[in-house]
């Protein structure tokens, strides 16, 4: 039975799942999807929600694994705390329905939420230099069609930095 | 604070003064620095200082040449990395300098090797200029 995406759960597709599609059959892209979600089938065309934490979980554990030199120019592996972070704040501001951003290791073992869109960028970045033991969170605005462009080291009490999220949430919904 | 090379004196005979601004630079970017709509581009976090406070590494692509090596070479060895190319004169107009040098004893590429001096730490908005203004040259 197909359901709207409205009546769709959060736990709806959060659960383990090899895709073993019958070889007996041609298959349809209705198959697949009632297939890949036999109790709660979704619309065709429809993202299904899944957990914010899982998404933000996947998007950062690869760059959990970065080593030394992951560059090749030196780069240093990435700061636990500067990546548990960064992964809170996705997980927020997913929750919130904004669209997931890029993300992005920095060479200093930082991580960074980047957004990009026609002529526009936002990015956070949160990095822990290790003389200061703490998570440095900075902030980049760039519109190329009205030249506005900032940077913030404070990232956390800058209003700009509040402003722009608004902004890609009103993009998002 | 991540520019500790900046402030050492530069060795006049390795002063960037014999390149041009139209003179290529190389650099590789990892796949973790390719970024918008599936990685059509390099961050701006891909031309950053080393941490260990060394400048900016590339290659100059004419003095590649003068050894008989291509831009393949540079990125051989190096899976699934993109190299991206810009000239000097972008670098100098950021208000930056090409050191040649500095390249590892076992590089086989030393010769083309060159640092990306700069005054201060290289600004995001700086490095972004870079990001938007480079060529794709190997892009996988």
């Amino acid at each position: 039975m197909l359901q709207t995406p409205d009546r769709l759960s959060d736990a709806a597709v959060v659960r383990p799942y090899v895709y073993q599609p019958q070889a007996d059959r041609t298959l349809t892209s209705t198959d697949v999807v009632e297939d890949l979600f036999p109790a709660e089938a979704v619309v065709l065309g429809f993202r299904p929600r899944v957990p914010a934490a899982l998404i933000a979980a996947q998007g950062i554990a690869p760059l959990r694994r970065l080593r030394q030199g992951w560059d090749s120019y030196g780069a240093l592996p990435l700061a636990a705390q500067a990546v548990d972070a960064a992964s809170f704040l996705l997980q927020q501001l997913l929750s919130a329905n904004l669209r997931s951003p890029d993300l992005v290791p920095t060479v200093r073992g930082g991580v960074s939420l980047e957004w990009t869109s026609s002529g526009r960028e936002f990015s956070i970045t949160f990095e822990s230099p290790p003389t200061y033991g703490v998570v440095v969170v900075s902030a980049y605005y760039i519109n190329a069609d009205s030249g506005e462009e900032w940077e913030t080291d404070r990232a956390d009490t800058d209003p700009r930095v509040a402003a722009a999220l608004q902004g890609l949430a009103s993009e998002s919904s | 604070m991540e520019s500790a090379q900046s402030a050492a004196p530069i060795d006049d005979a390795h002063r960037g003064d014999s390149l041009s601004d139209d003179d290529v630079l190389l650099r590789r970017v990892p796949r973790y620095l390719r970024v918008a709509e599936g990685g059509t581009r390099p961050s701006s976090n891909a031309f950053d200082d080393s941490p260990d406070g060394s400048q900016m590494s590339v290659y100059v692509e004419r003095i590649l040449e003068s050894i008989s090596k291509t831009y393949l070479d540079v990125i051989e060895g190096f899976d699934d990395y993109g190299l991206v190319a810009f000239t000097v004169g972008i670098v100098r107009s950021l208000g930056w300098e090409v050191v040649l040098g500095g390249a590892d004893e076992d590089d086989p590429l030393g010769p083309a090797h060159a640092g990306v001096h700069s005054p201060a730490k290289k600004t995001r908005p700086q490095r972004k200029i870079l990001a938007m203004t480079c060529e794709k040259r190997v892009w996988p």
